[in-house]
């Protein structure tokens, strides 16, 4: 199916100690928004990285396609090529590689974004404007010294700069901090406005969706999906909290055992 | 003590040479460097400083500044004055040179140093004082890309006076052996130093680094970065000292080093020292060594890049500084770049500079 | 109003060390001529009816000791010192007691007034207490002998079962060639304490061992020498002092200490020499797989220190921690820190420095680590703060690091300065004097170290810190 952009069947995977998640279903539309909620600690974070293909965890069994190719075994080097962001609740800070230098590097490696010098850094001022960046930055070394709210910045000046197929947002401790929330919530629209990339948030606060339209809403407890619905589901979430489904989840762990 | 001695017809030795201001136990060899270099003419043929810059102190230390300031075939000497235009005193090295550079009161000079490709086995060397009067601003802009098989020495002092401000940036991209000496005497109340120094010591070569930052003048600043990558079997050596002089009420001064490590059988010698004997001033440092960590190469690859293009952004950040900060070096840059990185890289950092510069001229 | 503070701060009395600074006659002493020839070592070894291979180690040591030289491009002066104006032995004649009760009364007062048999009463599991050249009490609690473990004098110990043991392991981590005072230290070592922890033992509680000067213009000159074997844990403090003269005197300590596999030891020392006291100690580890070794060390005391405590991790996986602290007062010198060698895979150290410099004292941090080729993965943390408390002081801080090994990673870091206006002024505006103000501040400084300490030492350190404050306040 071609407006199927990610598909992912029976998958299981963890660390080498313990699995983490368990029998994921999940399916994301060219386009679409969805939202990926949850408690604490509830594994939202590790479906990202498993789907970026961060070496950290293995996947024990199923398969995660994407844009009509299984991924599974790639490399996230390879996944980020075909399409895939992910970014991070905490970016590396990487000494001696200034931030202009690294941006446009990652830009060259995408055929589809090749531009000039010249272009790069224009469209480059253009994003650092759009999410109020101070420029100086630019030239110093990779979020070395940066303040929580530049990094998040540095993170959405990246999705901007290569247009992803899919964005994957983490940004289960984002919730609490108003500016991050703000960097998050232009960086989001920019990029719905400007390409018809497909968006999936990981949250567990629903402030951060206040001015979004969210296509589906799907709700990870304790590594399961333990339900999904469309956007009135993020209201019940914000009134009601996560119980209901935290006891479906132990209903469903009564089950298999 | 003896610190020249004769060896083989045609070269002397040179002990002590680049000492580190701060000194600590000898068998670490990290103290200074013993250098052979060839011997000096019987007549030097350039004559002494002038009598305003011979007082200044030298990075390299007695026994290095001497041989380079013998060894010298001319002396440059130059003077800049205040009349609201950036100078430029573009020194390009061929062979051992000397220079004598006084940045008159309000001054602003522009001292670019570039030392190309020199012939195989020979030893290239700079001698540079800087004196910068009150109130001036220099830049002092250096690359060193000798090639592999030649040597490369330098010896530079600086004294800042009032409020005279000093911007340096050092690209070491490549010598079989590069030796720098590099003191700034910040003698003047709120004068400072800003300094940038990126090596890249390849396979086999040798970089050996010595700074000294003396903090004399009340309310100075001083902030030295260092940052470099050590191919196999490199061997590099950075002592770098910030001195907080008694009186030099309100100085503060920072440096920082990172280095990356790109293979095996490399020796890493850092001494970063703060000398302190004044309370109302403060001083940091900050070294971090080794290899590109997992966490920062999951990082790039989940950005595109595989394991090897994450090492080699490393290498060519410092083409790409260099080249953006030192346009008139940039055959030099691209040669080294091509050796570093090879043809297709350095062609594309050629455009990436083409178009930098077109784009800055636009823009201005 | 700063004329003022300037003034106020530049008032440093000295330090009233009345607590340490009391001094016994020398009756019924036996001393050996100042000045230093084979006579002199070879009496001392006669004196000890050492083995002869204990006597060829001292003349070969003294050999050494006359070929060196001081380095002359680093570290204090040591001008001062006249090893012909020190005695190397000085005895006050007092047989080693196992009970207090047959120490001599006056050495028996000097140790009451510093507490040691108090101490020992209360959480100690042995102590030994060494009065210039020679041990005067040495016991272990029997919970401990039960288990095997052995704590002795170490000449003591020469003249027993381990004596194999001893020549293994004294002077192999740090040879007489090492520098000119360990060589001079094997040529005139005396007293001093043997420990050994067999196999899996878990010494509950911390030994002990006290060194006390009191002979003027003398040296002391105690071996250490520890052996934790695989699985085995123990803690031991040394404590020691001195009354203040206005001559040199020396102490040239060795101490030695082999960890083994999966082993752990921690060695505490509270360094409290008066100022006139040359500290030219040398302290080695040596650390086998999974191994861990903790140094805790405040310096306060002694005109002269150089003291860096140093750590082989020859075995995989084997870590060290360091956590120390120097005061450096009126007319100290004090150049500490730390060495650290890795050549094991997967090994792992962790120094945290702490320095104060006031009243025209200097204090320098010195370091070296070395990551060999071997060192895969090897972790290195190494971070230093000093606080300047006047504009008479000085502080430096001088880390050596030299890294062969591509995989592993290195982090310095550094930081120097005084205790900021603004911190004083808020605790002024809150009630507290200038002078309480800057000790909470200097004792939240080296918190870090005497959280470090077991209870009743982290109470003197803080009193010591409080005394050299009330010094610094005037």
């Amino acid at each position: 199916m071609p407006d199927e952009l990610l598909a992912i069947h029976g998958l299981n995977a963890g660390t080498e100690e313990k699995p983490i998640l368990h029998d994921i279903d999940l399916t994301l539309g060219t386009g679409e928004t969805h939202v990926l909620m949850g408690p604490n600690g509830a594994g939202k974070s590790t479906l990202g990285r498993v789907i970026m293909g961060d070496p950290a965890y293995q996947v024990s069994s199923g398969t995660i396609a994407f844009d009509g190719r299984d991924i599974t075994q790639e490399s996230s080097d390879k996944r980020s090529l075909a399409g895939v962001f992910l970014s991070y609740q905490a970016p590396v800070e990487i000494p001696g590689v200034p931030l202009n230098s690294f941006l446009r590097t990652i830009v060259q490696k995408r055929p589809e974004l090749k531009m000039t010098g010249r272009e790069f850094r224009r469209r480059l001022k253009e994003v650092a404007s759009q999410l109020d960046f101070d420029s100086s930055y630019l030239s110093r070394e990779l979020n070395v010294g940066f303040s929580g709210g530049e990094k998040k910045k540095v993170e959405m000046m990246q999705l901007l700069l290569l247009k992803p197929k899919l964005a994957i947002l983490d940004e289960t401790d984002s919730g609490l901090d108003v500016d991050a929330l703000s960097v998050v919530s232009r960086g989001m629209e920019a990029y719905r406005a400007e390409c018809d990339g497909t968006l999936l948030i990981i949250t567990h606060n629903t402030r951060i969706l206040e001015r979004l339209d969210v296509d589906r809403c799907h709700v990870m407890v304790k590594g399961h999906l333990v339900a999904e619905g469309d956007s009135s589901l993020v209201g019940e979430i914000d009134r009601e909290g996560f119980g209901r489904f935290e006891t479906a989840e132990a209903e469903l762990a009564g089950e298999e055992a | 003590m003896a610190t020249t001695d004769a060896t083989t017809a045609g070269s002397v030795v040179l002990k002590h040479a680049n000492p580190s201001f701060a000194q600590t136990w000898n068998r670490l060899s990290i103290n200074d460097v013993t250098l052979e270099v060839p011997a000096l003419p019987a007549t030097p043929a350039s004559g002494a400083p002038a009598p305003e810059l011979a007082g200044i102190e030298m990075g390299g230390g007695e026994a290095l500044t001497g041989w380079l300031d013998a060894a010298a075939a001319s002396r440059e000497q130059v003077r800049v004055p205040a009349d609201g235009e950036t100078h430029d005193v573009v020194i390009a090295i061929d062979g051992v040179h000397a220079a004598d550079v006084v940045a008159e009161p309000g001054a602003r000079a522009r001292v670019v140093v570039v030392a190309g490709p020199q012939p195989a086995g020979s030893t290239a060397g700079s001698a540079l004082r800087i004196l910068a009067e009150k109130g001036s601003h220099v830049e002092l802009l250096e690359v060193v890309a000798a090639g592999d098989e030649a040597a490369f020495a330098e010896s530079c002092g600086i004294r800042a006076a009032e409020d005279a401000t000093v911007e340096v940036r050092h690209y070491l991209l490549g010598a079989a052996t590069s030796v720098v000496g590099f003191a700034c005497d910040l003698a003047g109340a709120r004068s400072s130093l800003s300094l940038s120094t990126r090596f890249l010591t390849g396979t086999g070569e040798k970089t050996d680094m010595n700074y000294l930052a003396r903090m004399r003048g009340c309310d100075t600043r001083c902030r030295l970065t260092f940052s470099g990558v050590l191919e196999e079997g490199a061997s590099k050596r950075l002592a770098d000292t910030i001195d907080l002089v008694h009186g030099g009420k309100g100085a503060k001064g920072a440096e920082d080093e990172t280095v990356l490590v790109n293979g095996a059988r490399i020796r890493n010698l850092s001494l970063p020292s703060v000398l302190c004997d004044e309370d109302d001033v403060e001083g940091t440092h900050g070294a971090t060594i080794g290899s590109v960590s997992g966490e920062q190469l999951a990082y790039l690859t989940c950005r595109g890049l595989t394991d090897e293009e994450a090492r080699e952004l490393f290498v060519r950040s410092a083409f790409d500084d260099c080249l953006l900060h030192v346009p008139e070096a940039r055959e030099q840059v691209l040669g080294a770049a091509r050796a570093a990185l090879g043809d297709e890289a350095a062609a594309e950092l050629s455009d990436e500079a083409a178009d930098e510069t077109a784009w800055t001229r636009g823009e201005a | 109003m700063a004329e003022q503070e300037k003034a106020t701060r530049a008032q440093v009395a000295d330090v009233d060390r009345s607590l340490y600074d009391f001094v016994k006659p020398e009756v019924g002493y036996e001393r050996f001529a100042d000045g230093l020839n084979e006579e002199v070592v070879r009496a001392i070894s006669a004196k000890k009816d050492e083995p002869d291979w204990m006597l060829d180690l001292r003349l070969r040591s003294l050999d050494i000791y006359h070929k060196m030289d001081m380095a002359p491009n680093w570290g204090p002066s040591i001008d001062g010192l006249d090893m012909d104006n020190i005695s190397t032995y000085v005895s006050s004649g007092a047989e080693q007691a196992a009970s207090w009760d047959e120490v001599p009364e006056d050495i028996k007062d000097t140790f009451e007034r510093l507490g040691i048999p108090q101490a020992e009463r209360s959480y100690l599991a042995g102590v030994g207490a060494q009065y210039d050249s020679e041990l005067v009490y040495h016991n272990m609690q029997e919970s401990a002998a039960q288990m095997g473990v052995v704590y002795s004098g170490i000449e003591e110990a020469l003249h027993g079962e381990y004596e194999g043991l001893i020549h293994d392991h004294f002077m192999h981590l740090v040879p007489p060639t090492d520098h000119k005072f360990a060589a001079l230290h094997g040529a005139v070592w005396s007293g001093g304490s043997f420990v050994y922890v067999p196999k899996g033992v878990k010494v509950e509680f911390p030994l002990q061992s006290y060194f006390r000067l009191n002979a003027k213009g003398a040296g002391q000159f105690e071996h250490t020498l520890i052996i934790v074997e695989d699985g085995a844990d123990l803690h031991f403090i040394e404590g020691c002092s001195a009354p203040k003269y206005n001559v040199a005197n020396l102490h040239a300590g060795c101490v030695e200490l082999f960890v083994g596999k999966g082993a752990h030891l921690r060695y505490s020392t509270i360094e409290n020499w008066s100022k006139n006291m040359y500290n030219l100690n040398t302290k080695r580890a040596r650390v086998e797989e999974d191994g861990r070794m903790e140094w805790v060390s405040g310096s306060f005391g002694s005109h002269v220190s150089y003291l860096y405590p140093s750590t082989l991790l020859v075995g995989a996986r084997s870590s060290c921690e360091y956590t120390g602290i120097t005061f450096a007062g009126a007319g100290q010198d004090l150049d500490t820190g730390c060495k650290m060698v890795l050549t094991a895979p997967d090994t792992r150290i962790s120094v945290s420095a702490k320095s104060l410099s006031k009243g025209g004292g200097k204090s320098t941090f010195r370091s070296e680590v070395i990551v060999g080729e071997k060192a895969e993965r090897a972790k290195a943390t190494v971070s230093c703060a000093s606080l300047m408390l006047d504009d008479q002081s000085r502080s430096d801080t001088i880390p050596a690091m030299d890294v062969r090994c591509p995989s592993a990673s290195v982090g310095h870091e550094a930081t120097i300065g005084r205790i900021s206006d603004d911190t004083i002024a808020y605790l002024m505006s809150r009630g507290m004097t200038e002078a309480e103000a800057r000790t909470v501040v200097v004792n939240g400084f080296a918190n870090p170290v005497s959280k470090e300490l077991p209870m009743e030492y982290a109470v003197e350190m803080n009193n010591l810190i409080k005394l050299e404050m009330e010094g610094a306040i005037g």
